[in-house]
């Protein structure tokens, strides 16, 4: 009731690193304040964040990437805020099928945010070739007014970053906002602070 | 000529008007009226329906109350006739509730009676019930739950499902925001009104299960009947055809797998949604247990889905279709929007969705084989049921497999404990011989002592007599100053041609014995032992420094035997040993006592 809730899918090919990204941001504490819940299967993950003093929950959901699931991958989008977008950043071919679901999403679900997260950064220092290029991706994302993130799940690199700015950019939107502030009000009646600002 | 004539011939334009003859023109779909004066008519026509079905169903209802109701109802009835076209309008509005109200109070009435699933709802929830009751709390939730109740019941056969599954979930946010705002519950903790609203939800969805699951007026049942069909004309389908990576063959998960269909199969019997969407969960739960045996990690969702279907596949749930609409309609769609359930729920949806939109494509194989196994024509090896049977036998191997190791184990262990004990038996014997040797080394030293014992045997029959020793002492002194200087050549020369043996000298101890036995029957052999063993001992102890008290010793015995022994052969077997052992006695102690003193004198 008085908690905030966001759906996060993730999308993207088996093998990817979905499981990783999710893995290593629920496992790790990079705040005292965050508690954190592990869940026996990597499937779906919840995870309590602060943004900017407001507790919300978030609740990634993770999905099946084989192509012979994607009829049913617009089940999965339903009521999503934000939408993380996995390919392995070396492999192109997995990077076309992410642009797949970025038009599926546009087509079904247009108030989800759209994250492209190019995984397994770290394997570009053992002298990996991104591809396709790390610049073609950076103007496809501005294009289509997504972000787009360099991750490496192995080292941790932009992952806390990733799933912060997801939080803050959720907690932006005046609709999420006004959401929000309404249940705090409401729960904190003594408080009452959040006047349209 | 053709176009001026038919109109004229057939209608006339005053049959194109209304009927009203308000002047406009009529359509033969608003039975011949204009627009307008056909709502009107329409509006009557209801009314005046609605009065009569009214009067049917009240003379029912009023039939089955008792004398009292009848009467005061006739009264009304009579009245309301009365003013029935002055009130057309008013009654039908005032009416309408009316019906409503006594038919869903019988059907409430009937839903609350003997509900078995609506008292476990109360009795789950006695702590919750115990901390509100008597309170304006409780009043106020009973109060929204009942009004809920009621306008579901009144609606139920007039609007579709979709309105009823959205008064629902209003009536869940109004209660919600109810619980935040209203002054009656400030005083609650979040806790609380969690549980709050979890229980009128569960305890409005028990008492109204029977209207609003699977109800007649949809196509619910169809559709559980299509997909039950569907999944049956599937059961050929395995673990393998899905890529899902579950080990069948292990029992653990083959054990897992029997929990999880079982979860899903409970499904049907939980009444509300929440009850429903945990057996989802449960099921899940132990798909990811299974998966994470068979993965070797926590499984994603890659792994996770085929196995959900799988499950699906093998379970076929009773009434899938209308226990999923029954959850999507009916529980609190924040519930299924967040959290643990609402993802699970999302992915049995995802799973039926696929098992009713399955190709051939989807499952990796040849359109004519799908063709086949579909219409039942082939039936392919691996299925479940035939893994299942093979993995029984495979299961029965391993078991004996199993018994056979630890057989062999056992064997093993028993083939190194009887080495052990060869050993240790050899080791036994060895340590026996060298014990043995270590006695008969010592022993010499006890043979000149057993040597005395038949001595000592006769020495105690002297002793009963008490004669005779007197007679020894004076035998002995004599003898010995004599023959000593003999007696050491004698000696000296039985060294060098007897070899001192010690196997030697213990039949000589046993002789010994026996020949004391038989003495008297044969002398002569025994003398002969006798003076050998004496001789051996005199040996041994040559190298012995008390060497002075055998010469003392040793004198009497040999010197006296060999006295007898010559005279033995001519005086025959008539003069016993007896002096000799006795005069030995007698020695023995002045042989202790030489002992002593030499030691004493060797030791200063």
């Amino acid at each position: 009731m008085n908690r905030v809730d966001l759906k996060v899918v993730l999308l993207g090919n088996a093998a990817v690193g979905k499981t990783s990204l999710v893995e290593r941001f629920v496992n790790e504490r990079f705040n005292e304040s965050l508690s954190y819940q592990n869940t026996i299967g990597a499937a779906f993950a919840a995870k309590q964040m602060q943004v900017n003093g407001k507790r919300l929950i978030m609740g990634i959901w993770d999905t099946a990437g084989s192509e012979k699931y994607d009829a049913m991958s617009r089940i999965y989008y339903r009521g999503a805020k934000a939408a993380i977008i996995c390919y392995d950043i070396i492999k192109s071919n997995t990077f076309q099928r992410a642009k797949f679901w970025i038009r599926e999403l546009r087509t079904v679900e247009e108030g989800c945010k759209i994250y492209i997260c190019a995984t397994k950064n770290d394997i570009l220092k053992h002298g990996a070739v991104p591809s396709p290029d790390i610049n073609v991706v950076e103007t496809y994302a501005a294009g289509i007014q997504a972000k787009f993130f360099i991750t490496s799940s192995k080292t941790g690199e932009n992952v806390a970053e990733l799933f912060n700015e997801i939080a803050q950019d959720f907690m932006s939107d005046p609709n999420n906002v006004q959401k929000v502030e309404e249940v705090i009000d409401i729960s904190n009646e003594s408080k009452g602070t959040y006047c349209c600002q | 000529m053709y176009s001026t004539k038919t109109p004229t011939l057939r209608i006339d334009e005053a049959d194109l008007k209304c009927k009203n003859g308000c002047g406009f023109y009529g359509n033969a779909e608003w039975e011949g009226y204009c627009s307008k004066c056909y709502r009107e008519y329409l509006q009557k026509q209801r009314s005046q329906t609605e009065c009569n079905v009214y009067g049917q169903v009240y003379d029912l209802a009023s039939s089955n109350k008792n004398n009292v109701q009848i009467s005061a109802h006739q009264k009304y009835e009579e009245k309301k006739v009365q003013q029935e076209k002055k009130y057309k309008l008013l009654n039908i509005s005032f009416r309408k509730p009316v019906t409503k109200v006594q038919g869903y109070q019988e059907l409430l009435y009937e839903l609350t009676k003997d509900n078995s699933d609506l008292e476990k709802v109360k009795a789950d929830n006695r702590d919750l019930i115990a901390m509100i009751a008597k309170t304006p709390v409780e009043r106020d939730v009973r109060k929204c739950m009942h009004s809920f109740i009621i306008e579901i019941l009144q609606n139920k056969d007039v609007k579709r499902i979709e309105e009823l599954s959205e008064i629902t979930q209003n009536f869940y946010q109004v209660f919600a925001k109810r619980l935040e705002n209203s002054a009656k519950y400030a005083d609650i903790t979040p806790e609380v009104k969690e549980k709050l609203l979890d229980y009128v939800e569960r305890y409005a969805m028990t008492l109204l299960y029977r209207i609003l699951f699977c109800p007649p007026f949809t196509n619910d049942e169809e559709k559980d009947l299509a997909i039950q069909k569907r999944i049956r004309q599937l059961n050929w389908v395995s673990g393998k055809n899905l890529e899902c990576r579950i080990h069948e063959t292990s029992s653990e998960v083959r054990e897992l797998v029997y929990t999880s269909i079982t979860d899903l199969l409970n499904m049907d019997s939980a009444k509300a949604p929440q009850e429903k969407l945990s057996c989802v969960i449960y099921c899940c739960r132990n798909i990811f247990l299974m998966l994470q045996q068979s993965v070797g990690g926590p499984a994603s969702a890659d792994e996770f889905l085929p196995a959900l279907i799988f499950i699906v596949l093998k379970a076929n749930p009773a009434r899938l279709k209308s226990n999923i609409n029954f959850i999507t309609r009916f529980c609190n769609a924040s519930r299924l929007m967040t959290g643990e359930g609402g993802y699970y729920f999302t992915n049995l949806c995802c799973a039926v969705s696929f098992i009713e939109n399955l190709t051939a494509e989807s499952l990796n194989m040849d359109e004519k084989d799908f063709n086949a196994y579909m219409s039942g024509e082939r039936v392919p090896a691996n299925t479940w049921e035939s893994a299942l049977m093979i993995c029984e036998s495979l299961h029965l191997m391993c078991e004996d497999i199993t018994l056979l190791d630890e057989m062999k184990a056992k064997t093993t262990e028993i083939m190194t404990e009887a080495l052990n004990l060869k050993e240790k038996m050899l080791q036994f014997q060895e340590e026996m011989k060298s014990e043995v040797n270590t006695v008969l080394d010592r022993t010499p030293l006890l043979i000149t002592h057993s040597q005395r014992l038949p001595t000592n045997l006769d020495c105690e029959d002297i002793e009963s007599y008490q004669l005779p020793p007197p007679i020894i002492p004076q035998v002995c002194p004599t003898t010995i100053n004599n023959s000593t200087p003999q007696n050491d050549m004698r000696t000296s020369l039985i060294e060098d041609c007897i070899t001192p043996s010690p196997t030697f000298d213990f039949p000589s101890f046993i002789g010994d014995d026996s020949f004391d036995v038989s003495k008297a029957e044969d002398e002569t052999s025994l003398i002969s032992l006798d003076t050998q063993s004496d001789f051996d001992t005199q040996q041994d102890k040559s190298t012995n420094e008390l060497l002075v008290s055998t010469h003392l010793n040793l004198p009497c015995s040999t010197e006296s035997e060999q006295e007898d022994y010559h005279g033995f052969t001519v005086q025959g077997s008539n003069i016993p040993t007896i002096p000799c052992s006795t005069g030995d006695l007698s020695l023995n102690t002045t042989e202790m006592d030489c002992e002593n003193y030499t030691s004493y004198f060797h030791n200063t």
